[in-house]
């Protein structure tokens, strides 16, 4: 009895100073789902697969685009001609798409950096971006709430289109002289919200290499753990980054349906929109069913965890119907969202509304499903 | 009827309420230190825009910064309680100051704060300061001997909990289908050496039978003399094991472990009080030693309230439909750790005499915390929409009408609506009446 005792009592203060971090033991090979032995396996397999086949791939594209993205806008800077022009805006079509499949991955260096508050805030902020240029802005380090929409993507967009009708009109504001310094000051500014770009993403993609197995072996179920963090921040993304600022907001779902098109995500190309849209869901998808970057199927996502699971059938499948009716309602729209939103905005209303119809079951059910911990309070549960 | 005269003027050691009153006072010092160290003055009682109310008790508002000395006062009048000086006030502000923490937000409401506001309650008709306390050695007066029943009744509300608790797993969800552990286990995966067993559905429902007979039948063997000490054994481990599977519950166990001492031998809390004076360096001097007589009116008073503490746990009764998913009378109930229930919960605000409309965005006036507590509480819920009405009362909708959007998944049954869509939650009042507005559960759950 007392043998039995002092063991429990080791075995509590083992357990505690484990804190629900990492686990040591490390799964031998095999398949996933049916394995009851040791079942650290499954949950590390989502996150090795998300790690291996979705960041790293994702990441790696996005880096080679940003990459292009940079060098056109050197020989741009050189030379202020259309072609030039032409290439910028093919590489900044091509690294946005890109950008849609990291996007959600908001965690770790990314965070720490507000990388997504850097890359994409829009609508663009006109008023600072002009402001920086006129005060020879030639580097962004950072980003507070004032700068908000003066970086990244948008002030690209702003920067390669937005600043006339048409490319000629871009082009001469480059080239133009009055005053004096604005075109030295442009390009700068140019150059300062690319190279923040690609420094930052630099700054991730070391973390990222430099530490798989911490990002791995972190599959406890703490508020601090891999798995955690990743699942939050998939839900966030999936309300707040394409549900609100891609559809409700531009199609003003939450107030009056007055159309806000300044709102739209790529307002100077908005013909890009629906195409940002459909990748950022596509991304959504990727994770949650466990497709590799290339879209090969690997049912390693999160619902191969409900599957292991058991019993979720119903859920699964109401899911399932749901991402398809969202996929359906993207396919109707228009390209072009601005003119979208003028002939018909109740169409990307419809967007917001099947979205509206997935989050419950993920935000909800899926989460209570998988018991992921919180750590705002205490709670002896309801 | 025994001769309940004679038992009222029985007498017994006065030590185990002393050492109840010590470690309890050690215990809320620690709870209040905690809380602070955590920053969830701050997170809870100063950030949110707006708090949840207890009916009857809106009165009862956050101090904002002035939080911080009522917290300090809490803490303060806890080791005052430990170590006994001027212990009636003491105990009087510590009762008031926890209570009014704990009434200024419905979101935080945990059973065992309102466990420790009950026995704060208990405490300040009881002479727990009667031995090895400050207010003794100034006096000069050792009270040997106090009435039974000053100890019995802390005793009787223990037993209260731990059999209500018990009483409240006689579901069919929990013991049937062993929700909700079988949610909560797997989620365990990552423990040392047992983890393993987690995912096993047999693991689960040996937790949930073992669990609800433990929290039946503790009560009776604490009280037995033959049994007390092995039964405190099982007390502790059983309450080590949640506070290993269920890191979240906070202080919790450990708050029952040390109030469960109480019913232990008059060695066990003799002993205690010896080892305490080694330690402290603490010196009894010659004092005069004597009985404490009991009042009657306070034996009524606590009569009363022990009659209370069995009755209102039952309210729930007076209300149709399904107590897991109405939640008419499922606070202060003991039920703990009893469900797995989560929901999503939006509001559209219409205006009557415009065509204003707004879709609230919930974290404008929530923290994610008020969210989620409020997305599954109706109560709650109703509480947001006035709110909701209020506010954009201001913000010129002259007549505004608020929907729910709710749906709420229960012990992983898929999510169903929780509220009628298309009904104004402003047209009624939170009160005890029945709240016809909650779309019933289409399921069954058998039992208390």
């Amino acid at each position: 009895m007392k043998k039995f005792v002092s063991i429990f009592f080791i075995y509590i203060f083992l357990s505690s100073c484990g804190g629900g971090g990492s686990s040591d033991v490390l799964p031998p090979p095999g398949n996933s789902g049916n394995t009851t032995t040791n079942d650290n396996f499954d949950r590390k397999t989502v996150l090795a697969s998300t790690y291996d086949n979705i960041i790293v791939p994702a990441y790696n594209d996005f880096n080679n685009k940003l990459t292009y993205l940079k060098s056109s806008i050197e020989l741009f800077s050189n030379n202020t001609d259309e072609v030039n022009l032409n290439e910028v805006r093919t590489k900044w079509r091509s690294a946005y798409i890109a950008w849609q499949n990291v996007a959600m991955f908001d965690i770790r260096e990314a965070e720490v950096l507000s990388f997504s508050s850097i890359m994409n805030v829009y609508p663009a902020n006109e008023d600072v971006i002009n402001a920086n240029i006129n005060n020879s802005v030639t580097q962004l380090v950072g980003i507070s709430s004032a700068e908000l929409g003066s970086t990244g993507f948008p002030a690209l967009g702003y920067l390669i289109y937005g600043l006339g009708n048409d490319s000629n009109d871009v082009i001469s504001y480059y080239n133009s002289t009055n005053p004096a310094t604005s075109s030295a000051n442009r390009i700068g500014y140019l150059n300062a919200v690319i190279n923040q770009m690609t420094s930052n993403t630099d700054l991730i993609i070391q973390d990222w290499s430099n530490n798989r197995s911490s990002f791995v072996n972190s599959s406890g179920n703490s508020a601090s753990s891999s798995l955690n963090l990743m699942v939050n921040d998939f839900l966030y993304y999936l309300e707040k980054r394409v549900r609100e600022a891609k559809t409700a907001i531009p199609a003003a779902v939450r107030t009056d349906f007055i159309p806000l098109p300044t709102h739209v995500e790529s307002f100077y190309k908005p013909d890009l929109c629906k195409k940002l849209l459909e990748q950022a869901f596509l991304s959504v998808e990727k994770l949650y069913y466990g497709r590799s970057f290339d879209g090969i199927e690997l049912n390693s996502g999160l619902k191969s965890y409900l599957e292991y699971l058991g019993n979720n059938e119903a859920l699964i499948s109401e899911i399932d119907t749901k991402i398809n009716m969202i996929n359906i309602e993207i396919s109707q729209v228009d390209d072009n969202f601005i003119t979208q939103l003028n002939t018909d905005p109740s169409e990307i209303a419809d967007i917001f509304y099947k979205i509206q119809d997935l989050v419950p079951l993920m935000k909800t059910d899926m989460l209570s499903v998988f018991n992921i911990s919180t750590d705002y309070l205490d709670n002896d549960g309801d | 009827m025994i001769d309940l005269k004679k038992y009222i003027n029985s007498h017994t050691d006065s030590s185990p309420l002393v050492v109840f009153r010590v470690f309890f006072g050690i215990l809320m010092f620690f709870s209040i230190v905690r809380f602070w160290y955590n920053g969830w003055i701050e997170t809870i009682y100063i950030e949110p825009v707006l708090h949840f109310k207890y009916y009857g008790f809106e009165w009862v508002k956050s101090l904002n910064k002035w939080n911080y000395l009522l917290f300090a006062l809490c803490a303060v009048t806890s080791i005052l309680i430990t170590i006994g000086y001027k212990y009636k006030i003491s105990i009087i502000l510590f009762f008031l100051s926890f209570t009014y923490i704990e009434l200024i937000d419905k979101t935080t409401y945990l059973n065992h704060y309102y466990f420790v506001s009950i026995i704060s309650f208990i405490l300040i008709f009881v002479p727990a300061n009667c031995k090895f306390s400050v207010d003794s050695f100034r006096k000069n007066i050792v009270y040997e001997k106090i009435p039974n029943w000053t100890i019995d009744v802390i005793k009787v509300m223990l037993f209260i909990v731990y059999f209500y608790a018990g009483l409240a797993k006689i579901n069919s969800d929990w013991l049937i289908q062993a929700m909700p552990l079988s949610i909560w286990l797997p989620g365990k995966y990552d423990l040392p050496i047992i983890g393993f067993l987690m995912d096993q559905k047999w693991v689960a429902y040996a937790m949930s039978w073992c669990g609800m007979i433990y929290d039946l039948l503790i009560g009776f063997f604490l009280f037995s003399k033959k049994y007390r000490n092995i039964a405190f054994l099982f007390v502790v481990i059983f309450h080590l094991m949640t506070a290993v599977f269920f890191p979240s519950i906070g202080m919790f166990p450990y708050i029952m472990i040390t109030s469960t001492i109480i019913f232990l031998n008059k060695k066990v809390h003799l002993n205690i009080i010896k080892y305490l004076k080694k330690i402290f360096y603490i010196s009894s001097k010659n004092k005069i030693l004597t009985t404490y007589e009991t009042k009657n009116i306070i034996v009524y008073i606590l009569s009363v309230f022990l009659l209370i503490q069995i009755l209102f746990p039952f309210r729930y009764l007076l209300y149709s439909g399904e107590l897991f998913w109405n939640e008419e009378g499922y606070r202060f109930s003991w039920r703990v750790m009893l469900m797995e229930k989560a929901g999503y919960t939006t509001f559209t605000v219409i205006d009557k005499n415009s065509d204003k409309r707004i879709m609230v965005q919930n974290d404008k006036f929530l923290t994610t915390f008020q969210e989620k507590q409020m997305s599954f509480q109706p109560d709650m819920i109703l509480e947001y929409a006035h709110f909701l009405g209020n506010f954009y009362k201001k913000k010129g909708f002259t007549n505004p009408s608020v929907f729910a959007d709710s749906y709420v998944t229960l012990n992983k049954r898929i999510s169903t609506r929780f509220i009628e869509k298309d009904f104004d939650l402003l047209s009624t009042k939170d009160s005890f009446l029945k709240k016809k507005w909650i779309i019933p559960i289409k399921d069954e759950i058998k039992g208390f």
